[in-house]
């Protein structure tokens, strides 16, 4: 395959694709740009998810709530300039948020998060499993900025990555406040800790 | 793995290929989903060997950045004893961050045969003489790194290069957050880092 059903593939692979380990053939080779906007595309809707869940909880301080609502808003912004960034080749879809808990967890195991937030009956535990998931998704836009080549998409993933960053960040300062080793633990954020 | 500015990174990784698998995983971004999709073994040992090296024109774009790694320096240096209580535990901080920064790209740009830009003897920093004028001298500061790694990591050709690059100004935007919140302000203001404040 090449060009735009090749890139069209590779979305539609990206979107769907239920493992890791097997990933589909159209996958194995170098595909553009598309594929790896959509993979953050991805990961922004669990975070949207898990945004919107965490309102919903009705466990969290007006605090956290307020900073919740602004973190939540600032990952449907970037849902949409990913959304817009990704070329539409031969009509291929893009991923949704999470409807349901079942889907929602999926896509925590996906990302190697083993325990599900609907566990979580208190603000501390809950907060810290926001803090995780950005960090995991810090890691995927490093890889992500390694792999891009346009611009653009680098660009758009680059200042994405930061913010995710502040987020991580400002949710330990919640967690440990004015406790600055905590909330910024390392000079490079490397999506580990 | 580790590359050349000590920052970890997975065997074959930064590559297209592993962050393809990665999508077609639908997320998958953690260490050892990672290890798993790019394997290991010689073929992958073989694709490290080949990943692009540091060239003469990312030299010239890391002196850039490192120019401005050495006046955030000097601001956190000529800051500090202005600053009491959090802000003042936040800069040290932050002093000893820059100085990591500038550490590794002057490590990679000697690693690559390049000669790193020495810090100037003197800045024009102004003359802050409060708290309020130090933390706006420091926000200023910030902003300029983020847009300098902003502008760099587009023109730098390894992956693994912009990858660190990006890991750096990410620190720069937690720097911006904590100094906001020390300010009273949102500690994130906006969905995208940008150098405008």
């Amino acid at each position: 395959m090449r060009g735009g059903a090749a890139a069209a593939a590779a979305i539609a692979a990206a979107v769907t694709a239920p493992s890791l380990l097997d990933p589909p053939g159209a996958l194995a080779a170098p595909l553009g740009d598309a594929a790896v906007l959509v993979s953050l595309l991805r990961v922004e809707q669990v975070l949207v998810a898990a945004y919107e869940r965490a309102l919903a909880t009705g466990i969290l301080s007006a605090a956290a709530q307020s900073l919740v609502r602004s973190f939540l808003d600032q990952e449907r912004a970037h849902v949409h300039a990913l959304s817009g960034a990704v070329p539409r080749g031969a009509g291929a879809s893009l991923p949704d948020s999470p409807q349901t808990t079942s889907a929602f967890d999926a896509e925590l195991r996906a990302l190697r998060i083993r325990r599900s937030p609907t566990e979580l009956r208190n603000e501390r535990p809950y907060l810290r499993f926001l803090v995780e998931l950005e960090v995991v998704i810090a890691h995927h836009y490093r890889f992500a900025i390694a792999s891009l080549e346009g611009e653009k998409p680098l660009l758009t993933a680059a200042e994405i990555m930061a913010n995710e960053a502040q987020h991580a960040t400002s949710l330990r300062e919640l967690l440990s406040p004015g406790n600055v080793k905590r909330a910024v633990p390392s000079a490079f954020v490397a999506g580990t800790t | 793995m580790v590359d050349p500015l000590g920052v970890e990174l997975l065997p074959d990784c930064p590559t297209r290929r592993a962050l393809l698998r990665t999508a077609g995983a639908g997320l998958a971004a953690g260490s050892s989903s990672l290890l798993a999709g790019c394997g290991g073994g010689s073929k992958a040992k073989k694709k490290l060997v080949s990943d692009p090296a540091v060239r003469q024109g990312d030299i010239a774009v890391l002196n850039k950045v490192l120019a401005l790694e050495h006046t955030a320096i000097a601001a956190y240096t000529a800051g500090i004893p202005l600053l009491s209580g959090h802000a003042r535990a936040a800069a040290a901080e932050f002093l000893g961050h820059e100085l990591a920064h500038a550490e590794k790209l002057a490590a990679t740009i000697r690693g690559a045969g390049g000669k790193p830009r020495p810090p100037q003897a003197n800045y024009a920093l102004g003359n802050p003489s409060d708290e309020a004028q130090v933390l706006r001298l420091l926000n200023v500061t910030e902003s300029s790194l983020v847009n300098a790694y902003l502008i760099a990591i587009p023109k730098l050709a390894p992956g693994w290069l912009r990858a660190v690059a990006a890991g750096i100004l990410a620190n720069e935007g937690q720097h911006i957050s904590v100094l906001q919140a020390v300010q009273g302000h949102p500690p994130a203001p906006a969905a995208f880092v940008t150098a405008v404040e």
